[in-house]
């Protein structure tokens, strides 16, 4: 009686594990990345430096190309698709860069590698939180493209909005390996984007080439071939990028 | 790895397989100016052709082909050595794509009428050679012996992986925007002559090309000596 | 048919100067590379002199 006032009531032996269990085993794959992912969002919506930063980049450049054309030779039109994949590149990195200067601090990185968790879980749980940060700095951007180009809205907007996500999966997936690779060398601003804009053209001229159409009210099928080269290319290198990073990450 | 000794030094003497290239590719260049017909339609500048060519198919199939290979290789065995093949490969080829980049729209300004259109080859050789740039600037960029070789290899096999990307890419965007009707410039069927001394180039080229990865590699490996001695002071 | 060559030996010769200017180019940096190397090689101090081996242990101190 007295034992069990000391070391508490004996643990039955069952199949579900006791909550003293659940909470001293290592996190599952998905929950690892979950939570990865969500304390980067939650840094980032608390100091918003990358989101500001990639916001006024892109936005800046939206009304900063207005002057830099002649309407009157070239329609909005035939010009913005182009554009507004250029921008959401070049935001992109500014995002990525900003969004792995977060670790450098107090070495945070060697707590995180240190965690039993799979490397391709930090992998995942950074690459999600770079996604969140580009598609919220799209879901302002394209808007705001639509309407400093005058630009039919309601048609493409949902469209849009998916080869946004389909651009910013490829985007992201190659961003956040350079980005951790880089981040620790000389010249790391320079180096990102050297490294990662190459790895981009696929993915920006798919998603330029299909806004074209779509906003050019082509058939369906010219911008599916454009999607499913996106797709495959998202495909192929999250899980390249994912197997790259368990070599990057091995200290 | 031992330490190495004296015996290791390197002696002086001049690579004699960089010569013999050197030496094969003038006379592969004596042989294309002043020892082949001239070419009907397009006149003297197509005899840049033999330049550029074997340098095209060099750089591409076998020095990206080599780095591509020893980066993925790297990334099993983890030998050294692998890694100097690849930062060997990596800057050779980059030489070689750089000749393919400025002697391309040389000839191309005579052929197409402009210095640039985006015709496929000369596309995905642009497109190497940033990456390769990349490679070697992220390599000079990393102290660190093997975080070096792992990056690099990680980002020659990557390579690998965009390469078809781009081709579709590439392909995609001109069946949409034809370019202009221009004279093949390649054409499969050479008069006799003109093939032989592709080919004589093509050797040359290729013996230029086993002579500069030697010494390039070599130096590698010398250097990688000198600085685990240094280290050891 | 009579074809025109058209004159444009300046351009070839323009490219073979230009590929040859870059790969002599290369080739003179890979070698002023390796002299350099063996430079720093000879500048290098000696390797110390392995202090000798302490006798073994006497059986009986």
């Amino acid at each position: 009686m007295s034992a069990d006032l000391i070391t508490g009531p004996a643990v039955v032996a069952t199949d579900t594990p006791t909550r003293e269990e659940r909470r001293l085993s290592p996190p599952s794959f998905v929950s690892a990345a979950w939570l990865i992912a969500r304390k980067d969002m939650i840094v980032e919506l608390r100091t918003r430096t990358a989101l500001l930063a990639a916001l006024a980049l892109s936005l800046l450049s939206i009304v900063i190309f207005n002057f830099a054309w002649d309407p009157t030779a070239v329609a909005a039109i035939d010009l913005a698709p182009g554009l507004l994949w250029v921008i959401f590149t070049f935001s992109g990195l500014l995002g990525l860069h900003r969004a792995f200067g977060v670790e450098q601090a107090d070495r945070a990185m060697d707590a995180l590698l240190g965690a039993p968790i799979p490397r391709t879980a930090i992998y995942a749980g950074k690459a999600i939180g770079n996604l969140a940060l580009v598609l919220l700095v799209q879901l302002v951007s394209i808007p705001a493209a639509l309407v400093v180009y005058n630009l039919e809205i309601a048609r493409v907007i949902i469209p849009l909005g998916g080869i946004a996500l389909l651009a910013g999966i490829g985007l992201v997936a190659v961003g956040t390996l350079f980005g951790a690779m880089t981040t620790s060398t000389r010249a790391s601003e320079l180096l990102l984007p050297v490294l990662a804009l190459p790895f981009f053209v696929p993915v920006v001229t798919a998603a330029a080439q299909a806004t074209a159409r779509l906003m050019g009210g082509r058939p369906v099928d010219e911008t599916i071939g454009w999607l499913k080269l996106l797709a495959a290319y998202d495909i192929i290198f999250v899980v390249a990028c994912a197997f790259a990073y368990t070599v990057v990450a091995d200290e | 790895m031992s330490l190495t000794t004296s015996t290791a030094r390197p002696t002086r003497t001049i690579d004699g397989l960089l010569l013999a290239g050197l030496f094969a590719v003038a006379g592969a260049v004596t042989r294309a100016i002043w020892f082949t017909p001239v070419e009907l339609r397009q006149g003297l500048a197509q005899k840049i052709f033999y330049v550029h060519v074997p340098s095209a198919f060099i750089a591409l199939y076998i020095a990206f082909g080599l780095l591509a290979v020893s980066s993925a290789l790297y990334l099993w065995l983890r030998d050294p050595r692998l890694d100097r093949m690849a930062e060997s490969a990596a800057e050779v080829g980059l030489v070689y794509m750089s000749v393919v980049l400025l002697t391309g729209p040389i000839w191309g300004k005579t052929v197409w009428g402009t210095w640039w259109t985006w015709d496929a080859r000369l596309t995905l050789t642009l497109f190497l050679w940033f990456v390769v740039l990349g490679l070697l600037l992220l390599r000079q960029s990393i102290e660190e012996r093997s975080m070096r070789a792992r990056y690099s290899a990680v980002l020659g096999l990557l390579a690998a992986i965009l390469v078809p990307f781009i081709h579709i890419s590439v392909y995609l965007f001109r069946t949409l925007h034809p370019r202009p009707i221009v004279l093949k410039p390649s054409a499969p069927s050479l008069p006799g002559s003109m093939l032989t001394t592709l080919l004589i180039s093509f050797a040359a080229f290729l013996l230029l090309f086993v002579g500069l990865m030697r010494v390039r590699y070599r130096y590698a490996t010398e250097r990688d000596e000198l600085l685990a001695a240094e280290g050891m002071e | 048919m009579n074809v025109v060559t058209p004159a444009n030996g300046e351009f070839m010769v323009a490219g073979y100067i230009v590929a040859g200017i870059v790969y002599l180019g290369y080739t003179l940096l890979l070698l002023r590379r390796q002299r350099a190397l063996e430079r720093r090689w000879r500048t290098l101090p000696p390797p110390p002199a392995r202090p000798a081996a302490p006798p073994p242990p006497d059986a009986a101190a």
